[in-house]
């Protein structure tokens, strides 16, 4: 974890023309950046290109960086708004959970094993409206509390909040539904 | 299960965040007990819970930074306006746009066309006679003016609105 005063110190370099610094601050928050981008694009290789533009985008606006937050909540909302726009760009189609029939082609075999869960709560997870998506996975990410979420992702702190709980609702609900499937087979 | 069961979700989501106090824990798994219900509905939370909790911090491939240093040194160096200067630009273009509308209304321009004789020059090889329509001119004027004008806009008060609007909610 890179502490405020580092972070300071770095920016006053790259600020005074030391071009090196924005590499420690890239080293320092590239697994976060790229992180967040990925849950927002699912997949590895835009991840990687939405993590750089935002890294060359916040060098740009540096200058204008007013400090009266940290520096990785200023990075993270650049990375998931370029993420956001970069999806909207390549025009991903969302459904929203109700319209998914997650057991749909799986064929139930004996007891629903640990994996099996793990890819329901996957697919339906990837099924789930996608702001909800966002901030229940973003809020699982180490280090990252409701507040830091919602000033992520530009929303107040209840929306946020009642998101993550509608979002693991769901997904348990799905969940069960799907084991009551099973039970019905046996 | 007697309560509500909107109470139970709440209380439930209270369980997996580690917000519940020990009492209301144990009133929780009791009563799960009691009710197969709510032990299904409380095991599906957990098992969500569990899943979500196994999320690593990702890393980018190998090289991330080096390749990411190598863009920043070909970066084309990129003058932005400042608004206050891009704002005083604005108004020399209005202004200027204003004059040349007025300049073009008025009754004085004679025909709308400039001659130019050179032979009232003292240059005795020299005879040259240019007719330059003044109206033509000042349109020509005001639509690189009016040009100009939208750049600034674009530069100083567009883009940057957009830019900003863009950090807000996406949602």
């Amino acid at each position: 974890m890179i502490s405020e005063k580092q972070e300071t110190e770095w920016i006053d370099r790259v600020l005074a023309g030391d071009t090196r610094a924005y590499a420690e601050l890239v080293d320092g928050y590239k697994r976060f950046a790229f992180t967040i981008a990925l849950k927002v694009v699912e997949n590895r290789a835009d991840a990687e290109e939405v993590a750089q533009d935002s890294f060359i985008k916040a060098y740009q606006g540096l200058r204008h960086f007013n400090r009266q937050s940290r520096f990785s909540t200023w990075l993270y909302r650049i990375v998931f708004n370029t993420a956001v726009s970069f999806k909207r760009t390549h025009k991903r189609v969302f459904s929203g959970i109700e319209k998914v029939e997650v057991a749909d082609g799986y064929s139930v075999q004996g007891h629903l094993q640990v994996q099996d869960q793990t890819r329901f709560i996957q697919r339906a997870l990837d099924h789930l409206n996608e702001a909800d998506r966002l901030a229940v996975q973003l809020y699982y990410i180490k280090e990252f509390s409701v507040e830091e979420v919602a000033q992520l992702m530009g929303q107040n702190e209840n929306t946020v909040k009642v998101r993550i709980h509608r979002a693991r609702l769901r997904l348990g609900n799905e969940l069960q539904r799907i084991l009551k499937g099973e039970a019905l087979t046996l | 299960m007697k309560m509500h069961e909107t109470d139970w979700d709440e209380r439930m989501q209270k369980f997996l965040d580690g917000e519940l106090d020990a009492a209301d824990v144990r009133a929780l798994l009791e009563a799960a007990q009691r009710d197969v219900v709510l032990a299904a509905k409380l095991n599906a939370m957990k098992s969500v819970h569990q899943y979500l909790g196994r999320s690593v911090l990702e890393s980018p491939s190998a090289g991330f930074t080096q390749r990411m240093m190598a863009r920043l040194e070909h970066l084309p160096h990129t003058v932005r306006h400042a608004p206050r200067n891009g704002l005083l630009l604005l108004m020399g273009v209005l202004v200027a746009f204003t004059v040349l509308i007025l300049i073009l209304g008025h009754e004085a321009l004679p025909g709308g066309t400039l001659r130019m004789d050179t032979s009232r020059l003292p240059l005795p090889d020299v005879n040259i006679q240019l007719t330059v329509n003044l109206k033509w001119v000042i349109n020509g004027l005001i639509l690189v003016n009016l040009a100009l004008g939208f750049l600034v806009l674009d530069r100083t008060v567009l883009r940057p609105f957009f830019e900003r609007r863009a950090g807000g909610s996406v949602y």
